[in-house]
């Protein structure tokens, strides 16, 4: 998928800062004011996008170890208590949630940005060289694999309004569900 | 061979010689797509100001005609996703009219790199090429290398007339232009008569410039095959097998072409102006795609979905929201006398489509990306409509599969 947030933040970034601030009535100083905030927000989520998931995880994983802390702390003085049963519950269930957030998003989109490459590449070397039999082969496996990210695609991009019929694609959300683990 | 790795957003000059030996294209394309990468790791584009854009101008047409002029009345022109555009009025001496007069003019000019990145060169001469024998603005003078204006730039006269109908609808650069049925038949035979005009003139015999003339129908084919395959190697950031399936089937099913034609290619609603309430045909405009090719080139892509709509009926499909499919396409034929082939309709309906999911979701994303345009944000905007194209192509491949 091409159309992703940090394509978008930097283009509006930069038609606010080339083109809308620069069109504001300089003596409208609530419009400057917010429009210069408008830039700043856009350039920090720009900034710390790529950032946030391994945020939190760093996050989370001493917040795992704090409650550890804290727990012990706790049965220290006597524990016992509903409120020190209950963090070490959510402590553990942090710990596992910690143990499946393995990869930073950048690996996941390089992967996919490498198969992708390479099974292109075996295409075209199968489309250069191979039978038709061959050709036909990868043909149906190429297009049955388009028709089925295609409908994820276009159901991203559906709020854009390009196609008449996008109201009858699904929801995004029910086609990117991934079972845990 | 294995490919040469390489950042694309700093390309290595062994990257481009191994491009251009993989992909060799009609000589003008080359420079210009050689340009392009080698500039590709310098600046984006920073804002011009009008005064920029004035001065450069006038540098431009101090070159070509001396100091007898001046330019006044200097003001942005909007339209299009990928030139900035000038119009201001000149006060000169016109040779063609013999005295002193003041003439409209547009000065057009691309940015740091474009979601169409073309020759001004080409786009200039194909529109001095064909003065005279469909509805042009004149052209002035060319700064190919942009040695006086910041990046390459044309000068063309300005045409009164309207890309649309004050009233209707659209989304971004004609897109989906909705036509009031009143005016349909008027603007629909005019766009048949022209593009017969543009495909029956005898480019053999003109002077075509920077526009390079095939030694044979395969030549010519090969040349836009390379050019398309190599500006979406150049450009895509993720790659999609589908285009690689597309491309493999597209050589393999070389079509035989019975005639060469001068192409436009982007020949559609939004590129010409009309004037009101005539809806006269006044100038067609954005030539930096024109080449010479095969016919169907331009007649699959105007009769492109995404360029047209349907009728009241809800099932009629208008070409360019103005004419049925078949109706235009019989039509045609008659104003050519040129046959409409379906099997290469088919074959460059599918290269047409490779060309326009290659625009907007390779070059598109990658020039927004580097902040390379005067509006990064149109352009990435834009690229979202690459899906829908893709599964348009999709269907097209399962067809001829």
């Amino acid at each position: 998928m091409e159309l992703r947030p940090d394509l978008l933040l930097r283009a509006a970034a930069k038609a606010m800062a080339d083109v809308v601030l620069p069109a504001l009535d300089a003596d409208n100083k609530l419009a400057q004011e917010q429009g210069q905030l408008v830039l700043a927000s856009l350039n920090l989520v720009l900034q710390r996008l790529p950032q946030m998931y391994r945020f939190d995880c760093d996050q989370l994983e001493r917040s795992v170890g704090f409650a550890a802390q804290v727990g012990e702390i706790a049965e220290r003085a006597g524990g016992g208590s509903d409120a020190a049963a209950a963090l070490v519950q959510s402590a553990s269930a942090g710990a596992e949630v910690l143990a499946r957030a393995q990869a930073d998003p950048a690996e996941l989109q390089a992967a996919n940005l490498n198969l992708y490459e390479k099974i292109g590449a075996v295409v075209t070397a199968i489309c250069a060289e191979a039978p038709d039999a061959v050709l036909a082969e990868v043909g149906r496996a190429v297009t049955a694999n388009a028709a089925d990210q295609l409908l994820r695609d276009r159901a991203w991009v559906a709020p854009q309004g390009w196609e008449p019929g996008a109201a009858a694609l699904p929801a995004v959300e029910t086609l990117i569900t991934r079972p845990p683990g | 061979m294995p490919a040469v790795a390489t950042d694309k957003n700093r390309p290595s000059a062994e990257w481009i010689a191994e491009l251009r030996r993989r992909f060799p294209c009609e000589p003008e394309m080359d420079r210009v797509l050689v340009r392009k990468l080698e500039l590709r790791g310098g600046a984006g584009y920073s804002p011009v100001s009008l005064d920029e854009l004035k001065a450069g101008t006038e540098a431009l047409i101090r070159a070509r005609i001396g100091d007898e002029f001046a330019i006044a009345n200097a003001r942005w022109l909007s339209g299009g996703a990928s030139k900035l555009q000038m119009v201001f009025d000149l006060d000169w001496n016109d040779a063609a009219t013999g005295g002193r007069t003041t003439t409209r003019m547009v000065m057009r000019m691309q940015p740091a790199e474009s979601i169409s990145e073309t020759s001004r060169a080409i786009e200039f001469d194909a529109i001095k090429a064909l003065a005279g024998h469909i509805p042009l603005p004149p052209a002035y003078w060319v700064d190919p290398e942009g040695s006086f204006l910041p990046y390459p730039a044309i000068v063309y006269g300005f045409a009164e007339g309207v890309a649309k109908p004050t009233a209707s609808t659209s989304k971004v650069t004609g897109v989906g232009t909705a036509i009031p049925p009143e005016i349909r038949d008027t603007l629909g035979q005019q766009l048949v008569r022209d593009m017969a005009q543009l495909h029956t003139f005898d480019w053999a015999a003109a002077d075509l410039g920077a526009i390079d003339k095939p030694t044979s129908a395969r030549q010519a084919l090969d040349w836009q095959l390379n050019h398309w395959e190599r500006v979406w190697t150049e450009d895509v950031r993720e790659d999609v097998p589908l285009m690689r399936l597309a491309m493999g089937w597209l050589r393999r099913n070389i079509p035989e072409c019975d005639r060469l034609s001068l192409v436009h290619g982007d020949f559609r609603v939004g590129n010409f102006l009309f004037t009101e309430p005539d809806y006269r045909v006044s100038a067609w405009l954005d030539w930096e795609y024109a080449h010479i090719s095969d016919r169907h080139e331009d007649l699959a892509w105007t009769i492109k979905t995404v360029f047209g709509q349907l009728a009241e009926d809800g099932t009629t499909f208008l070409v360019g929201g103005l004419t049925p499919r078949e109706q235009f396409l019989a039509e045609y034929e008659a104003a050519s006398g040129l046959p409409v082939d379906p099997v290469r309709l088919r074959y460059w309906d599918i290269l047409d489509s490779f060309k326009s999911i290659t625009i907007v979701l390779a070059t598109g994303c990658r020039v927004a990306s580097l902040g390379k345009t005067h509006q990064d944000v149109l352009v990435a905007w834009l690229s979202g409509i690459g899906y829908p194209l893709l599964d348009d192509l999709r269907a097209q491949l399962e067809e001829v599969l």
